[in-house]
């Protein structure tokens, strides 16, 4: 259980980086946080001939306001985000939803970026990508292209992220008054089986601005439009969130796999989507 | 080719200058290479817990982690929190029979001190647990331990 013989090269800038990654000519991949990486060199899965270790790549641990979004440098580690200082205004519910992901020695090393960009389907973070419409910036010789979350994501694990580019920040640019994810996982800090996420604002007592996403219950996460339709213009209450519950757990398409049937998923989406609701209630972001 | 490169590490207090490969683990070259070998293998996937050690404080899984990487770096592993005494760890995993075979144990160690140094909360002994796997005692002796630890970890500081 050793990784291949391969060529690392840490670079202290980001145009060293990206010109590692252009002379690696398909055969570099980035190395950031390593955690799920690492055990893919491991165990043979990934041999790639050049690791681009950015970890000293300067400017991309920085976690900040701009206007409405909220920027989130790839560097940023999950327990970095899950313990940040100062108020994350719109976005406060992302420690929770961090707090789900692997264990302590996951967090400290693990990265928002690296993450997003290993597109595990079912992430936390690439799900929150889509609930808040993140647009993520991505970096090569031919400068900064801003791509959207749903075209930034191909499949498992495959991204639109080209061979020679780098993944430097991802702009939530969705904040809500309310939000909340929940998942179902096997075991605490394992990828879960499905995941829910769902955030709304209530303006003049009324649902407004809904979105709901949802990983586990389809080929990629995906939006429940037929959720938010339900949701906006609506009374926060029970009944609201028991029917839209009902609505996602109608439109979604799973598939059936070991983990569990298209059946089951669908229970799930329910339950997790109406438990997110009240949980959104009570700890208002 | 294999490429080799001149690296510092820091490890339990003591300053190391070492040509590495660049494919090396942090693991294999605390066990193999610098004979540390109280940090032990398990799954060698970052799934076990069992080769956790600090890097600069922070604990994480060094099966996953190139040496390169942590270049200039301050690790300690179980053998340092020995040799540095006085955590209330050892004593409470004894006193719960927290250990039966031992292979988890160092991991359990490690993880433990970097919970009590963040400042445990009595609720989070079960959390903190759940990242290393034990086969043997099971976790209600090693939560036990950790909630024990951590109270006489509070009243002495």
């Amino acid at each position: 259980v050793k990784p291949s013989p391969l060529l690392h090269r840490r670079l202290g800038s980001l145009s060293g980086a990206l010109s590692a990654l252009a002379e690696a000519e398909g055969e570099g991949k980035v190395l950031a946080g390593g955690q799920s990486l690492v055990p893919l060199l491991n165990l043979r899965l990934a041999a790639p001939q050049v690791l681009v270790d950015v970890q000293d790549v300067p400017g991309l641990r920085h976690l900040r306001r701009e206007g409405d979004e909220l920027v989130i440098g790839a560097l940023v580690t999950h327990d970095r985000l899950v313990r940040y200082p100062a108020p994350l205004p719109g976005f406060e519910h992302l420690r929770a939803a961090g707090e789900l992901i692997g264990h302590l020695p996951v967090r400290a090393r693990c990265t928002f970026g690296g993450s997003v960009a290993h597109a595990d389907l079912l992430g936390e973070w690439l799900l929150l990508c889509l609930l808040h419409d993140a647009l993520l910036d991505c970096a090569s010789f031919e400068g900064l292209r801003q791509v959207g979350i749903v075209d930034f994501l191909h499949g498992p694990f495959l991204t639109d992220l080209g061979d020679a580019e780098l993944l430097v920040q991802v702009r939530l640019r969705r904040p809500f008054a309310y939000a909340a994810l929940r998942e179902f996982a096997r075991r605490p800090g394992d990828f879960a089986v499905v995941a829910v996420a769902v955030g709304f604002d209530v303006v003049g007592g009324a649902v407004d601005g809904s979105r709901t996403a949802v990983a586990g219950a389809g080929p990629v996460p995906a939006m429940v439009p037929q959720a938010e339709a339900v949701f906006d213009g609506g009374t926060p209450s029970a009944w609201l969130f028991a029917h839209a519950a009902r609505v996602a757990a109608a439109s979604v398409t799973p598939t059936s796999d070991g983990a569990g049937s298209a059946d089951y998923r669908r229970v799930l989406v329910a339950g997790l989507l109406e438990e997110a609701c009240h949980e959104v209630l009570r700890t208002a972001t | 080719v294999t490429e080799h490169r001149h690296i510092r590490l820091e490890v339990n207090g003591r300053s190391h200058e070492l040509d590495v490969v660049h494919r090396i683990l942090l693991s294999d070259l605390l066990r193999d290479v610098l004979r540390l070998t109280g940090t032990h293998l398990g799954c060698e996937h970052g799934v076990c817990g069992a080769c956790t050690v600090l890097v600069d404080g922070a604990p994480v899984c060094s099966c996953l982690l190139l040496a390169v990487s942590v270049d200039g770096c301050r690790v300690e592993t179980v053998e340092g929190l020995a040799a540095a005494g006085g955590s209330p760890l050892p004593g409470a995993l004894s006193r719960h029979q927290a250990l039966q075979c031992g292979f988890c144990t160092a991991g359990f160690l490690v993880l433990g001190e970097s919970w009590l140094r963040r400042g445990p909360d009595r609720e989070s002994a079960r959390e903190a647990v759940s990242g290393n796997l034990c086969r043997c005692t099971g976790y209600a002796g090693l939560i036990r331990a950790f909630e024990d630890a951590a109270e006489e970890h509070d009243s002495s500081t």
